[in-house]
């Protein structure tokens, strides 16, 4: 059953509605003089914190070379299984001067639709070699777009220095033995 | 017989017996490496030290220390836990532990035994050393000589399964390396086996080579569909798409061996193309309108005959029979196919059920064959082209057309050997149970229900395949010339 609320009666100057209408009058005027607050988003931009969780993205190191060796372990850990890799022998065009690599992925796709964000594939990488970047605006006309192949995710986590080189070195005590 | 106790638990054995297998025989695992069920053991590896008789100052291999009566053998006694720590760190020195991007990772025994018998951790600091990472042993086998623990279950695998030394151990202490020899790359049509035994990702098969981590795979336990031998193996698909098979051990047909056709056989299984659904004359149609057309063009069953391939599964072949029978066919043949045998594992006939095919009543395409009106190809069989001659009608069930297809008048969908359920009679007699490695897909229906529903289900003692085996076995039994063994897998 409805419960019915008594109405306090108004007084005299509350009847008169006037001051009320000039108390908010008052308030708007006072804000036009306040500084702006409001973001002109997309012309504006928020500040991004260093480690926020934005769509992941595969980098390259400073020498400009893959640091995935398609070891699928960001695959196996993705909770909603947003990584598909094709993993595959180092090709002539693409070896370095790393002589331990002999892997590298052919083909690396993250469904960003699937994607949850939550940076498991960053945390469990053994190479460094993907991050969760800053970017958040995944906009497509279609999900297949949303679909990011190998040469968007190098696009999209860019370079980083001062990443670990473990296999950088690896090879010089064969090298010096052979000379 | 020799009586001793290990861990507290009598057991009985041969006289010889070592204390390894013994305790394999109470269900004991003793870790090991260079042990190897088919090749023996080599006593390099150390990692299966036993205490026997409380003897903790000496410590026995237990792979090469024979039993003696009334032995007290300890496997899990302080002395030898401490011990097997030692033997691990040792191992794992100089190993890269690049696990990351090693095929081997997922099945590797130096993982599995560092895990539950190692420290977890590394006391080295100093540089590991340096070897050569990739060296072809030949077109199919990759060596990587820094992973290598060198128990040389691979060069003993050539001296005493293969009778040759295409590899051998150069150079002494820590510059020991896995070699090959004068003779350069190794041309043994068996030789990718020592990938397999490889208790490291040492010896890599180049096929397989960084395809897919096995974690993500789908194992079956089937028998080889290459040759009449029925090699036991486990089949590893990815996704629909088969990527190897490997032996699995059946110490009374192939050890733990597969010749290497056999092995690199899989790609012939993975179809792009293939029958979906039933057609009339090249048009689609439906299982109805097919079994219909196939009962009026094969009438009364006079001047038509059977031609089965021998890699449908026995439970295959009585449906098919089944339905002869009813349908009136007389003429049950079966198809052949052959290729080189050698004097190891690979039989000449390069199918797999021809001696089931036999036992249930099917002959060889006779040398001077009736005129025939109609041919029923149950199958991927080779059509002798005399058969093919002056046909009013051919009906092909299989799963790829090929060449007959703008023949038949009649196409229905099959199975592909490895997408195949039931048992297949290997040329020794043996039943084994074969299990699919593959899904079919959309439009495709067993072999055997394909037959059960042609013939008109009623009436069969069996609707199901487990009904159906249970029948086929029955009769397979019965008509055997040799025992049969059932090895179930």
């Amino acid at each position: 059953m409805a419960k019915v609320v008594e109405r306090r009666k108004l007084n005299f100057w509350e009847e008169l509605y006037l001051p009320a209408i000039v108390d908010g009058l008052g308030r708007t005027f006072r804000q036009m003089f306040k500084p702006e607050i409001t973001l002109q988003y997309p012309e504006q931009r928020p500040v991004i914190a260093d480690d926020y969780r934005g769509a992941p993205g595969l980098v390259k190191d400073e020498e400009g070379r893959e640091k995935c060796v398609s070891c699928q372990l960001c695959e196996y850990i993705c909770p909603p299984k947003a990584i598909v890799i094709e993993p595959g022998e180092v090709s002539e065009e693409t070896s370095y001067d790393y002589s331990g690599i002999e892997k590298a992925p052919q083909e690396f796709y993250i469904d960003m639709l699937r994607c949850i964000y939550c940076g498991y594939c960053e945390e469990i990488c053994p190479e460094q070699a993907i991050f969760m970047t800053g970017e958040y605006e995944l906009n497509a006309s279609t999900r297949q777009e949303l679909v990011f192949d190998k040469a968007r995710l190098y696009k999209l986590g860019g370079t980083r220095p001062g990443l670990l080189k473990k296999w950088k070195h690896k090879d010089d005590g064969l090298a010096a033995e052979e000379h | 017989m020799i009586k001793l106790t290990i861990d507290g638990n009598e057991v009985e054995v041969e006289p010889g017996t070592t204390l390894l297998e013994a305790a394999r025989a109470l269900g004991t695992e003793i870790p090991h490496y260079c042990y190897h069920q088919d090749i023996g053991s080599d006593g390099n590896c150390r990692v299966c030290l036993v205490e026997v008789n409380g003897n903790t100052d000496k410590l026995a291999i237990s792979c090469q220390q024979p039993c003696g009566e009334g032995m007290d053998v300890q496997t899990e006694s302080e002395s030898v836990v401490k011990a097997r720590k030692g033997v691990m760190e040792f191992l794992l020195i100089n190993h890269p532990l690049d696990c990351t991007i090693c095929d081997q990772a997922g099945e590797c025994p130096l993982q599995d035994y560092s895990y539950h018998y190692g420290s977890g951790d590394s006391r080295f600091v100093e540089d590991k050393r340096n070897k050569r990472k990739k060296v072809e042993f030949s077109d199919k086998v990759m060596f990587d000589a820094e992973r290598c623990i060198l128990c040389t279950r691979c060069t003993r695998y050539f001296e005493t399964v293969r009778d040759s030394r295409p590899i051998g151990v150069e150079n002494m202490g820590g510059q020991s390396t896995i070699t090959l020899g004068p003779n350069g790359p190794i041309e043994d049509p068996y030789q990718l086996n020592i990938v397999d035994i490889c208790p490291v990702g040492a010896l890599t098969s180049r096929d397989f080579r960084f395809k897919q981590r096995v974690w993500f795979m789908d194992f079956a336990d089937t028998v080889c569909p290459g040759c009449s031998k029925g090699c036991n193996i486990t089949a590893g698909a990815y996704q629909g798409k088969l990527l190897r098979f490997v032996p699995r051990r059946n110490p009374d047909i192939n050890k733990s061996w597969m010749c290497d056709d056999g092995r690199m056989s899989y790609e012939n299984y993975n179809i792009s193309e293939r029958t979906r659904g039933a057609l009339i004359a090249g048009e689609e149609a439906s299982f109805e309108d097919a079994f219909a057309k196939i009962a009026e063009l094969v009438g009364g069953g006079d001047g038509v005959a059977v031609l089965a391939s021998t890699s449908n599964t026995c439970e295959e072949l009585h449906a098919l029979k089944a339905w002869a029978g009813k349908a009136g066919i007389a003429h049950l043949w079966h198809g052949s196919k052959s290729w080189e045998s050698d004097d190891f594992l690979k039989e000449s006939d390069a199918t797999p059920n021809t001696k089931g095919a036999q036992m249930l009543g099917f002959e060889p395409v006779p040398t001077e064959a009736p005129a025939l009106r109609g041919l029923v190809v149950a199958g991927e069989v080779e059509v002798p082209p005399a058969l093919l001659a002056n046909l009013d009608f051919l009906v092909l069930q299989s799963p790829v057309g090929g060449e007959l297809a703008p023949a038949a008048m009649v196409m229905l969908p099959g199975l592909t050997r490895v997408e195949k359920q039931g048992t297949w009679v290997n040329s020794a007699g043996m039943a084994q149970v074969v299990k699919p490695a593959l899904q079919p897909g959309s439009g495709v229906v067993d072999d055997w229900q394909l037959w059960r529903d042609l013939g008109g289900a009623d009436g069969a003692e069996w609707s199901t395949l487990k009904a159906l085996t249970r029948v086929c076995r029955a009769q397979l039994e019965g008509s055997a010339e040799t025992p049969l063994v059932a090895t179930e897998s």
